[in-house]
């Protein structure tokens, strides 16, 4: 996996930079604000970004925003200090694949950014539990605007609700991977979610299951 | 992640740097830092088990000849604190301590 670094804390880039190379990424590049960090991913076309939120120039979601627009194909993970669930949410909203705490230890980022490459979302479960408060206390959408899953997708969204990567997903229904992606990328498109855990907040708010607990 | 970072790309300089890991969230911290006799000790300024288990006071009083080197990822700072431990026998050495030589 190819990774650009944006962080205007040099310190801090040049230890993630360092974790990560040690770990067997490789590090295409690393800059210092928001600006830099569109121009450089525009050049480089990493396989991922990680984004700090507050920089100089042009702030980390902004970045996200223009790379979404101009690179889809670059996925962003915000790595950032804000506990503030505004930046969670607009940064899910705008199309971030993660959202990774600094205080988290090595061992746990990592792991994260490793389960990018199997599909899942890079953000630990208490930061997934926040994002899908946050998206549960808006207000519905209208259901009979809806697009209808299909009884396969609820039961494979269920098993993305319990926390299955694709690979379990797969074995659990008996089917390939490929396939799990292909459900779960209609499933994106039909509930207009940017990620799995978006999509499951949507499916639970509009009633299409309910959580075991 | 930060401190382990740090500890990361330092330990790119093992031919220089005899480098000993300790975890600030044990209570045996300060022990560990005793132990290892270390001449630097790198900080993280926002680590709050630095404060709890290994306060800068506790370090000094610990190892009174050391460099510690404390970190601020917020601000890019590094803030450096020299220590030295003198013996005072007379009132006159601490004048001697805060006057310069002269």
């Amino acid at each position: 996996m190819r990774i650009l670094v944006a962080d205007d804390h040099s310190l801090f880039r040049d230890g993630v930079v360092s974790l990560l190379e040690a770990a067997g990424f490789e590090v295409v590049g690393q800059v210092g604000d928001g600006l830099a960090a569109v121009e450089a991913a525009l050049a480089l076309r990493p396989d991922l970004v990680l984004m700090d939120i507050t920089m100089p120039k042009l702030s980390g979601l902004e970045a996200l925003r223009q790379l979404r627009d101009e690179a889809p194909e670059v996925q962003v993970v915000m790595l950032t200090v804000s506990d503030q669930d505004s930046d969670l949410l607009a940064s899910i909203r705008s199309g971030a694949k993660g959202y990774i705490h600094k205080s988290l230890s090595a061992q746990e980022f990592l792991e994260m950014i490793s389960g990018l490459e199997r599909g899942e979302a890079a953000m630990s479960r208490k930061t997934a539990a926040r994002l899908i408060a946050g998206l549960g206390s808006e207000p519905a959408p209208r259901l009979d605007k809806q697009p209808r899953l299909t009884p396969r997708e609820i039961e494979l969204l269920e098993l993305v609700a319990d926390g299955l990567s694709n690979k379990a997903i797969a074995q659990a229904l008996s089917v390939s991977e490929n396939t799990v992606k292909y459900h779960i990328r209609n499933i994106l498109q039909k509930l207009e979610a940017q990620n799995r855990t978006e999509a499951v907040a949507h499916a639970l708010r509009a009633g299409l299951f309910k959580t075991a607990s | 992640m930060f401190s382990e970072g740090i500890a990361s790309r330092l330990g790119q300089h093992l031919d220089r740097i005899d480098l000993e890991l300790v975890d600030s969230r044990g209570s045996d911290c300060l022990a560990k830092i005793r132990e290892a006799k270390p001449a630097v000790i790198v900080l993280e300024v926002n680590d709050e088990n630095v404060e709890r288990f290994c306060p800068l006071s506790e370090i000094l009083a610990a190892t009174p000849e050391v460099k510690v080197i404390r970190l601020d990822p917020d601000f890019d700072r590094i803030h450096v604190v020299t220590s030295e431990l003198r013996s005072v026998n007379e009132p006159a050495d601490l004048i001697s301590m805060l006057l310069p030589p002269g």
